[in-house]
């Protein structure tokens, strides 16, 4: 192997098995993949299952190109490095594009100086043949792309009109050309430089905590900064923050994170556990093996990777049509304008040169360069823009389907009020007290992310009450929290959950009763098959919640509904506090995926906000799914095709204004690329333009849509 | 994984086995489609967990609500087969005492029968 590897000494290839998901995940491994200094060639076969790369091992490892296949989500990473050859690749390719420029000004001038008849200087020469030979790498992909990948592109088309002027001593015309290509290429990579430069997640970073045992207790510490060996308290709901091994208890855990697929996996002690997954039901406590940012943040990243790299509906459209562009039309107007040179020129000898000129020309009109890049940079630059600021679109299609949502579900606890509601009241019965009422709650809720048992250990904290762990713990979405303390049952939340044979006393009834005429939540604590009492929380109105639910209806959604799984009083004295159009209020998550139905059958598109486990199945099934991720579940997050990782409201509004943003670019760079194509071909045909004209407005159009891309990335909300 | 539930008669007991997770929309299907049959007031209801990995809130008050009902008209009803990870959610939440549990289909059988 190794004298094999010596003789050819340039190249090596490696095939991994590895399942690929369609769509998104390949073409991120593909791009990706091919960005990667010396790699060469990425095959992908879904069918069998492998990602085959040949590479240059001087260049790259073995063991590293492995990494990279095996864990897409590094690509990202090893994209962004400031440092290394990656560095000096790109600024190599921005001093190309500097002396290019110089060139084509200079070649522009002698061309022109003189009234264009300063003739053929030994400068002319010069200038023009370095610009020619600056794009042979343009030229060089183009010819690779077309024997290895029988890929006819825009590359090629230019290449083919370069050598054809050249051919035609058109030196002038050809160095242009080349140059375009060489813009093309620098400033479509600029973009993505620019954009991805720093991790675009560092601002999400301290978002996310892990639980980490020290002594006794739990403590919040940022994902980053947990260290290899420490045990990590994973509860139901939660994200695993690193990767690692089940120490204790038992679960399920949802690995589409890292498999792509959605399958559930029964956890147990001994059993292996990534970061990325989410914990599904059970708690468990995992002694962490790999950590840092890399492993905690590798879920979002290859969120934001696949997104950004993978083709949105729209740009396969855009992507027949440059084909039709290249395969059809093409040839099309270079035939017609042969016909056109032989009619108009068939008394002249020289027929053939005005009909090359005219072919050459429509060829330039025609080629698809900034028609390509229409829709993907700014695709890219407004998701990078967004991730930026705490909000990861899940896939470009979510942009446009973003701008034709016209109604819009909005969860009410976590999302409309403060995440973290607080205990209104405390009231024990049968001769109870509210610290022996406290302090079941705290023992039960301690292990618990709900929203709920948060304000309750906020009490217990002010009130001092503490209280031993439970031996197990279980939490229902929706319906509160259970655990067993030396063999006696303990639980907290709504009745039903009590109705297991403990008598309700008639005062508990009239009690929540009185709680919900008041607006407030209640719930039930039992203890030893008795209830021992009930807890009331009242949660405040996010701030900012009324002025973006305004914004949002100016953007052009019609239609505000709240649902919520509190009750109706509750829920109706908030949406007319927030001038909601409609309330759903005792909402199970069926009810709230039903709710979308009947807005699909009134005409609207709707979309869901929510933050909780019992959002997620509406959050999947809506148009767009928007998760308040920051503070919300994290299979919430999963569910949604967007997460807001902020914990402000306002980021709502900014979401969709950033998405109509980007579509409304692309409409635009479409529109504008259509328009001076056309526009070219009829200039060329009517004879109202040079060769040289028709480039530049070429080399205008790229430029403009490389500027407008930028401009979505630079602009305010 | 989609939910599955299979009936099958087996002289005046009613056996349903119930495949997959019971979660989510499947658990309000589940409800919908459980308190439709209990119209026709089956005397005895036996349902064969042993194909079930999960089961959540919704799912747990469709069986509470089941047992009620049954109750009211005076049948009968068990439960059989749990996997450690149902069964795990009935003992914590409290709810094992509640129903009838079985660890096999002929013990519950039996048990509903009568001997």
């Amino acid at each position: 192997m190794n004298d094999v590897s010596k003789e050819k000494s340039v190249r090596e290839n490696l095939t991994v098995k590895l399942a690929i998901k369609q769509g998104a995940e390949e073409e991120a491994m593909r791009s990706g993949l091919s960005e990667i200094p010396g790699i060469r060639r990425v095959e992908i076969s879904r069918f069998e299952g492998t990602v085959s790369v040949g590479f240059n091992p001087q260049i790259i490892s073995r063991k590293e190109v492995e990494e990279l296949i095996r864990q897409p989500a590094r690509l990202l990473n090893r994209l962004d490095e400031g440092g290394g050859r990656k560095w000096l690749a790109s600024y190599g390719a921005y001093l190309v594009f500097v002396i290019g420029l110089v060139l084509a000004l200079i070649s522009l001038y002698l061309a022109h100086a003189g009234g264009g008849q300063s003739g053929i200087t030994p400068l002319y020469w010069v200038v023009n043949g370095t610009l020619v030979l600056l794009g042979f790498s343009n030229f060089y992909r183009a010819f690779r792309n077309l024997f290895s990948k029988s890929e006819v592109n825009a590359e090629l088309l230019i290449t083919i009109t370069t050598l054809s002027a050249m051919a035609m001593g058109l030196w002038t015309e050809a160095a242009l050309m080349s140059f375009m290509a060489i813009m093309a290429h620098t400033l479509r990579k600029a973009v993505i430089h620019f954009t991805t430069r720093g991790s675009p997640l560092n601002a999400l970073l301290g978002a996310r905590v892990a639980l980490v045992r020290s002594g006794d207790d739990f403590l919040e510490v940022p994902v980053s900064e947990v260290q290899v060996g420490q045990t990590v308290l994973l509860r139901q709901g939660m994200m695993i923050p690193v990767d690692g091994k089940i120490s204790s208890g038992m679960g399920e855990v949802l690995e589409s994170g890292i498999t792509g697929e959605s399958s559930f996996r029964i956890k147990e002690q001994g059993d292996e556990v990534y970061a990325g997954c989410v914990v599904q039901y059970g708690t468990f406590e995992m002694h962490a093996e790999k950590v840092g940012a890399n492993v905690s943040l590798a879920y979002l990243e290859k969120l934001i990777h696949y997104a950004a790299t993978r083709k949105t509906k729209r740009q396969r459209t855009v992507d027949t049509v440059a084909k039709i562009c290249m395969y059809v039309l093409v040839p099309g107007v270079v035939f017609l304008s042969i016909l056109y040179g032989q009619f108009t020129g068939w008394d002249n000898r020289d027929w053939m040169v005005p009909s090359i000129h005219l072919a050459l020309k429509a060829m330039i009109a025609l080629s698809p360069f900034a028609l390509i890049l229409a829709t993907p940079l700014a695709v890219y630059a407004g998701i990078l823009k967004a991730a930026r600021r705490g909000i990861v679109f899940k896939s470009g299609d979510v942009l446009e389907r973003m701008k034709s949502i016209t109604s819009l579900l909005v969860d009410k606890t976590g999302t409309l009020t403060c995440a973290q509601p607080v205990v209104s009241s405390i009231q024990p019965f049968g001769g109870h007290t509210v610290d022996e009422v406290l302090k079941v709650a705290v023992m039960i809720e301690q292990k618990s992310n709900h929203p709920i048992a948060k304000a309750v250990m906020r009490r217990g904290e002010e009130q001092g009450v503490k209280a031993d762990e439970a031996d197990r713990f279980l939490e229902f979405e929706g319906g509160g929290a259970c655990a067993i303390k030396e063999d006696e049952h303990y639980k907290i939340g709504s009745l039903w959950l009590m109705q297991d044979g403990r008598p309700i006393p008639d005062e508990a009834r009239a009690w929540m009763e009185a709680q919900q005429v008041s607006g407030l939540t209640p719930v039930l604590v039992g203890a030893k098959r008795r209830i021992i009492g009930g807890i009331s929380f009242e949660d405040e109105v996010r701030e900012g919640a009324a002025e973006t639910l305004r914004l949002l209806k100016k953007q052009g959604i019609r239609r505000l509904v709240m649902v919520t799984g509190d009750n109706k009083r509750v829920a109706e004295r908030l949406a007319r506090q927030l001038e909601m159009d409609d309330v759903i209020a005792e909402c199970m998550p069926s009810d709230k995926l039903a709710q979308l139905t009947r807005e699909r059958s009134q005409g609207y598109v709707p979309g869901m906000v929510g933050d909780g486990i019992n959002d997620a199945p509406a959050l999947a099934a809506a148009d767009v799914g928007i998760a308040m991720g920051a503070v919300g579940n994290d299979v919430a997050v999963q569910s949604a095709d967007v997460a807001l990782l902020t914990n402000d409201i306002r980021s709502l509004y900014e979401a969709v204004r950033i998405g109509r943003q980007i579509v409304k670019t692309i409409d635009f760079n479409i529109f504008m690329v259509f328009a001076v194509d056309i526009m070219m071909l009829l200039f060329a045909f009517l004879g109202w333009s040079t060769l040289q004209e028709t480039i530049m407005a070429q080399m205008a159009v790229v430029f403009i849509v490389i500027l407008s891309s930028l401009y979505i990335y630079a602009r305010k909300v | 994984m989609l939910l599955k539930v299979n009936e099958i008669k087996q002289g005046d007991v009613l056996i349903l086995e119930i495949e997959g997770r019971l979660h989510g929309a499947d658990s309000a299907d589940f409800q919908d489609k459980i308190m439709d049959m209990l119209k026709e007031q089956p005397p005895k209801m036996l349902f064969d967990l042993s194909g079930m990995t999960r089961v959540d809130s919704m799912g747990l008050r469709a069986f509470i609500m089941t047992s009620n009902k049954v109750k009211s008209y005076e049948g009968k009803m068990a439960l059989c087969g749990l996997q450690r990870i149902v069964e795990d959610v009935f003992d914590i939440s409290g709810f094992s005492s509640f129903f009838t549990i079985c660890k096999t289909r002929e013990e519950a059988l039996s048990g509903l029968n009568g001997n």
